[in-house]
């Protein structure tokens, strides 16, 4: 697979996600955006080695933690690792789903963009709460966990799987630019 | 063989530090993730403000519903007329900029200044320096609303800050990048602000509420707050920020309009609930001023 299409995509889908909040958000429960990039590392896991699919998916997730941040009044702040390792998470569970069904489907990218994200998103859930125990960082950030928090992120689910019907199918379309291994090449452990 | 073996030794050490990244605390996470986390912002800042200036308009904005027919028509769309009022003041802010950086050009080539001091930075009104910004980007994640902006520590802006859009309050700001900052709105749900509550326009009798409002409410764009029966707050009132933690400069703005008045459930007979609404959506603001104090705003600073 080559890394830099998978970063050029990564950073195109991040700036649409991050600008185009007028355009793509749902004005409910408090407003609802979809994960672009989980997406992208659905696509690239449904096609390229483990390895390289759980690599490219601790990236993208790092991309996404580094460009976002959690505001605990009054101050911000970074944190690297949820997604990195939930986005890791959800891409290393659909490597082992992925054998089962068609991969150049756009409706299997959404499905998969669904199923994969309910795990992503429980694994962040999970980091961050951790953050509140006392003998841990004793540092919490934001409302993981909270009722409205989970409406949201299963709202965002479902909104990235119906959106990940079009991008899916531009994802298939541009299959020849990520240079991923043919059967043949994967056989013979390239 | 070797080679799957280094790889997953690789991602094994990668999610070993991830875990261990994600449990640090504030202080070392801003050490740590401060360079990487900035130049990620300075670096798809610009391509955020071209998509968003895109994207902007593909939704109506919300209707003005100005009526400028006889006076009882007028007394009727008074709030319309708020609203009218907000998006003029908007304009006025971009007529500001304009006149500044005009100005700041004067200055560069030594020609007579009309005026302001800001050098292109932005302008000052009284002894507060104005630091004129764009919205790049708006975010409703982890429990807090927020708004980025163009503008950084490189432009004065700093922590604490005040954000306004014309006379009305935006937010505070919560996180400083050389070249953006991230503004929390007054409307997420972990800011609570101390107002006083007056009519728009002074009357035969004065009267004022003191409250502290808080976004507990489903309603997004919607602060309540929970006063004695016997304070006379009535729909149409405006919520002034009267709270000694936020900076002086922002004293005054005006955090939203009431819009209704209603019994407190929990005890109907002696409490009510107030509830404010900001006079613009904040989510879709273009342009804010940051308050900044006038030491701070750099001069000879030039775009």
């Amino acid at each position: 697979m080559r890394w830099l299409v998978l970063i050029l995509f990564a950073f195109a889908f991040l700036i649409i996600e991050q600008g185009a909040t007028a355009l793509l958000s749902i004005p409910i429960a408090g407003g609802v955006m979809p994960m672009l990039l989980w997406i992208v590392v659905v696509f690239v896991t449904l096609s390229a080695p483990v390895g390289t699919a759980v690599g490219s998916a601790l990236l993208v997730g790092a991309l996404f933690d580094l460009a976002n941040s959690y505001i605990v009044t009054p101050h911000e702040i970074i944190v690297l690792g949820p997604y990195a390792l939930g986005y890791a998470f959800g891409s290393y569970l659909l490597v082992q789903l992925r054998g089962m069904v068609f991969k150049d489907s756009p409706i299997t990218i959404a499905a998969m963009t669904v199923i994969g994200g309910l795990f992503v998103h429980l694994l962040v859930i999970a980091l961050l709460s951790l953050r509140r125990l006392s003998f841990l960082a004793d540092d919490p950030v934001g409302l993981a966990g909270s009722h409205d928090d989970l409406v949201q992120r299963f709202l965002a689910i479902l909104y990235s799987g119906l959106l990940a019907l079009p991008i899916g199918w531009l994802l298939i379309k541009s299959s020849r630019l990520w240079g991923f291994p043919t059967h043949g090449q994967a056989l013979r452990g390239r | 063989m070797p080679r799957m073996l280094n790889q997953r030794r690789l991602l094994a050490t990668a999610i070993g530090l991830l875990i261990v990244t994600s449990q640090l605390g504030a202080g070392v996470s801003e050490w740590v993730l401060y360079v990487p986390h900035n130049v990620l912002e300075i670096s798809t800042l610009p391509f955020k403000r071209m998509v968003r200036w895109a994207t902007g308009g593909t939704r109506a904005p919300a209707s003005d519903g100005v009526n400028f027919g006889q006076y009882e028509q007028l007394a009727d769309n008074y709030g319309a007329a708020l609203r009218r009022q907000a998006y003029l003041e908007q304009q006025l802010i971009i007529a500001h900029e304009t006149i500044d950086e005009l100005a700041a050009v004067r200055q560069h080539i030594n020609m007579t200044s009309a005026g302001n001091v800001g050098g292109g930075v932005g302008g000052n009104v009284g002894g507060v320096g104005l630091v004129y910004a764009t919205v790049a980007s708006w975010s409703h994640a982890n429990g807090a609303l927020s708004i980025t902006i163009d503008r950084g520590s490189r432009r004065g802006v700093a922590v604490g800050q005040a954000v306004t859009s014309g006379m009305n309050l935006v937010g505070r700001v919560v996180g400083v990048t050389p070249m953006t900052a991230t503004v929390e709105l007054v409307t997420s749900p972990s800011m609570k602000l101390l107002a006083r509550v007056i009519p728009p326009q002074p009357g035969p009798v004065p009267r004022e509420t003191y409250a502290e409002f808080d976004n507990s409410s489903d309603d997004d764009d919607r602060m309540t707050a929970v006063v004695g029966k016997d304070q006379s707050v009535v729909v149409g009132d405006w919520a002034h920020l009267f709270d000694e933690t936020w900076p002086a400069e922002a004293g005054g703005c005006v955090i939203g309009q009431v819009v209704a008045v209603e019994d407190f459930s929990d005890d109907p007979l002696l409490r009510k609930r107030v509830v404010i609404e900001p006079m613009q959506t904040l989510s879709r603001l273009h342009r804010v001023v940051v308050l900044t104090p006038l030491s701070q705003v750099p001069t000879g600073m030039l775009e």
